[in-house]
């Protein structure tokens, strides 16, 4: 034995960094009420040393033999991971079994559901896999829950954590969601452009001779607000629809809608014809701008705080938006609506300049044309 | 684009592990998923490991399964550079120190364990312990030596490796002081001690072999006579078994002479080893190779990966990576004075002086060397550093 020792203390005289990748295995967990869902990537050498993978012994492990071993895999990785919630035991439902390569090899990727009797609020979890056989495996969770995410690893001296998840905070999602609002009606200058086209002619009228003032503020304010409620109405209306999934309509005709009525708001102010039915135009438009906002809204993750948050957040926030758009143009608008400054320039000039660019957009959208990249 | 990419892959990196490529599912039964090295099914060695696991499985209070599946796991680690098989043995030593503390062979092979995991407080307290008990305990005064070497306590090194002259081993002893006496103001004392013993025409075992020769190499480089020390890298070679240590170190040395076309002839294939593959970058940025971005992109995942599992045995490696790739003098200075504080070999003040002329730190300059005049350290690759002031030109 003396000279094998020997040959053991010759092999690691200098000491060489180990740099092959140690064991890891990586566990996703997200839960969402009572569910969590779970993926967990195990590495096939791990596994082959625990259980014995390649059956036929030619080194060479395949998915048959991968699969062949699947529940054995399954109750052996489960027997080493046990989450609770509050004092309950999750049960696991298993989903598939697949595979991933990781920079050091093929993971086994378990992906499973473990369901909780109660909506999950403080976990337990208890992590022992391959520590009898190899203390320096580690265990990388990555654990999240709405607005909630962390990282753990678990060792031989650190085999369990609680998590306190909680209810995902309400007011926060809320004002996200509402800022979100905001920063799309702003941002997305089809939304824009189409409310200055409705608001540039409320503070003129069109007569035989050519454009003249409104007297009264109080009518202009009442033709203002009945266009910004009305557009609120129906986009609120097709967007609750749309995130609700009970309507679908194809992107592409609805960003090809949006530019239209951009077009048509503006050829108006040139030429009226929609007179005092500016707010039914409002209205009938402002059911397709509510499916442009859906395509945003779904493009978010909703689950935090709820859809009834994300929606009435939203909203406020397009709301907010609306009005502050309103509040900058209307006051410079009304004082300077008598002059030939602004009835020619800005409404006439300036909706020429907003249809033409509705023009290109629409020719883009509808036709996938790559003229100008908005 | 290039610095684009870089700056890219710092970003990605710190998704890693939030971001996983897409698991799938293969389409053929018989697609190979992972192919093991030959060395864990086919020899007769991994036969007996599978035999003794059984046997301990059956009979766990038996110390001679114990010893020879240790044994086998701690070879196994070293032919596939893979420190699971370390992890192995440890799971089955550490039961046997819980019952018995102070027994010796455990505590030599967990000393082994600790050492490669550069635990060398926990390594050197084991060895103390085992020398407390019999002084003159051949395997535990060599271990002991090295680590003192690694730690940059060469008088202690050479005290340990002169114990084993006791030992009627004077030839081990001469080969083990050589390093510690070369990096302690005796380098070409040892170099010709060494060159004279090796040129003997001594027999020596295959792995004792590529060792001394090794060891000998290396000295030459430190003294700069590189056309020697190339010959004591290829008779190592000739001794006809990679090892890893020799890879690394021969690497290296390439990388220094500029040569590193011939470092992607010999590692190109080694892309699971970290310590490899960086250096395998290094030669491809300096050919401006294809395969440059991936393998940067792999070690920056593999350097983030191993932070995240809290592991600090690659911090000399990191230190270089983030230096030469990710261009930050500070964040490469920290790790490789947090890498110094744990380990002193030469690679170890290449690392933290090229860090420092980096970040402008004239601090620790003056710190190593007053270290180096202490130690009264020869190594010509360590002047090279010091002239060039701008910290490049040598890639090492």
């Amino acid at each position: 034995m003396k000279s094998n020792i020997l040959l053991l203390v010759l092999l690691f005289l200098s000491p060489f960094a180990w740099s092959h990748k140690a064991s890891d295995s990586f566990l996703n967990l997200s839960a969402e009420q009572n569910v969590i869902s779970g993926r967990w990537d195990i590495a096939l050498r791990d596994l082959e040393f625990a259980l014995g993978l390649d059956e036929d012994n030619n080194g060479a492990i395949t998915w048959q033999e991968l699969r062949n071993q699947s529940q054995i895999i399954e109750n052996y990785a489960f027997s080493q991971l046990q989450v609770k919630n509050r004092t309950d035991v999750c049960t696991r439902e298993m989903h598939s079994l697949q595979v991933d390569y990781h920079t050091d090899g093929a993971y086994a990727v378990l992906n499973f559901d473990l369901y909780c009797s109660q909506s999950i609020a403080e976990l337990n979890i208890n992590y022992q896999l391959f520590f009898d056989l190899d203390p320096t495996h580690r265990g990388l969770l990555q654990i999240r829950k709405s607005n909630f995410s962390e990282f753990v690893v678990f060792s031989p001296d650190h085999q369990q954590e609680n998590f306190t998840l909680g209810q995902s905070n309400h007011w926060q999602s809320l004002r996200q969601f509402v800022a979100e609002g905001i920063w799309h009606i702003w941002a997305g200058y089809d939304h824009l452009l189409f409310l200055i086209c409705l608001l540039l002619p409320s503070v003129v009228r069109k007569t035989s001779i050519g454009w003249e003032q409104k007297d009264y503020l109080r009518n202009i304010l009442w033709q203002v607000g009945k266009i910004v409620t009305a557009f609120t109405i129906a986009h609120s209306i097709t967007l609750i629809l749309a995130v609700l999934q009970l309507v679908s309509l194809p992107s592409r005709l609805v960003e090809s809608a949006i530019a239209c009525s951009v077009i048509l708001v503006a050829v108006n102010n040139l030429y009226p014809f929609f007179r005092e039915k500016a707010w039914s135009v409002a209205f009938a438009f402002g059911l397709i701008h509510g499916f442009g906002f859906a395509s945003v809204l779904s493009s978010m993750d909703l689950t935090s705080g709820g859809l009834g948050v994300a929606l009435f957040g939203f909203n406020l926030g397009v709301e907010v938006g609306q009005l502050a758009i309103v509040a900058i143009i209307l006051p410079s608008a009304y004082f300077l609506r008598s002059s030939w400054f602004y009835q020619r320039m800005i409404l006439q000039a300036g909706s020429l300049a907003i249809m033409m660019l509705a023009v290109i957009w629409f020719l883009q959208r509808a036709l996938d044309l790559r003229i100008y990249e908005a | 684009m290039i610095i684009f990419r870089y700056f890219m892959f710092g970003l990605l990196g710190l998704m890693t592990g939030v971001l996983q490529a897409e698991p799938f599912t293969p389409e053929l039964d018989n697609q190979v998923l992972e192919q093991l090295p030959r060395q864990l099914f086919q020899t007769t060695a991994s036969k007996k490991v599978k035999s003794l696991r059984v046997q301990l499985k059956n009979n766990p209070n038996d110390w001679s399964s114990v010893n020879q599946l240790a044994h086998h796991y701690i070879e196994l680690s070293k032919t596939l550079a893979d420190p699971r098989y370390m992890g192995y043995a440890q799971a089955i030593i550490d039961p046997w120190l819980e019952t018995a503390p102070y027994s010796i062979q455990p505590l030599v092979l967990r000393a082994i364990i600790r050492q490669n995991a550069h635990d060398f407080t926990g390594a050197m307290e084991d060895l103390d312990q085992v020398l407390s008990i019999q002084p003159g305990h051949f395997q535990a005064n060599l271990i002991k030596a090295t680590v003192a070497t690694v730690q940059g306590e060469y008088s202690l090194a050479i005290e340990h490796c002169r114990r084993l002259m006791r030992r009627s081993s004077l030839f081990m002893a001469l080969i083990c002081q050589s390093t510690p006496a070369s990096l302690s103001g005796n380098a070409k004392r040892s170099y010709q001690l060494l060159h004279q013993i090796l040129s003997s025409g001594r027999m020596m075992a295959t792995k004792e072999s590529i060792w001394a020769w090794t060891s000998l190499a290396e000295i030459a480089w430190r003294l700069g006579y590189f056309k020697e020390a190339d010959q004591h890298f290829q008779r190592a070679r000739q001794v006809g078994v990679r090892d890893y240590y020799w890879l690394k170190t021969y690497a290296d040395f390439l990388l220094q002479q500029k040569r590193p076309l011939d470092v992607i002839q010999l590692i190109a294939v080694e892309t699971k080893n970290d310590s490899l593959l960086l250096r395998l970058a290094i030669a491809e940025k300096l050919t401006s190779s294809r395969q440059l971005p991936d393998h940067v992109t792999w070690l920056n995942d593999r350097f983030q990966l191993n932070r995240k599992r809290g592991s600090s045995i690659h911090q000399g490696d990191e230190a270089r990576f983030i230096l030469y790739f990710g261009n930050q003098p500070e964040m490469a200075l920290q790790l490789a004075w947090q890498n110094w504080l744990i380990q002193r070999e030469p690679t170890d003040i290449y690392i933290l002086l090229k860090a420092a002329i980096a970040a402008h730190d004239d601090e620790t300059i003056k710190e190593v060397k007053q270290w180096m005049a202490i130690n009264k350290t020869e190594d010509v690759v360590i002047q090279g550093i010091l002239a060039t002031q701008a910290g490049d030109g040598y890639e090492i």
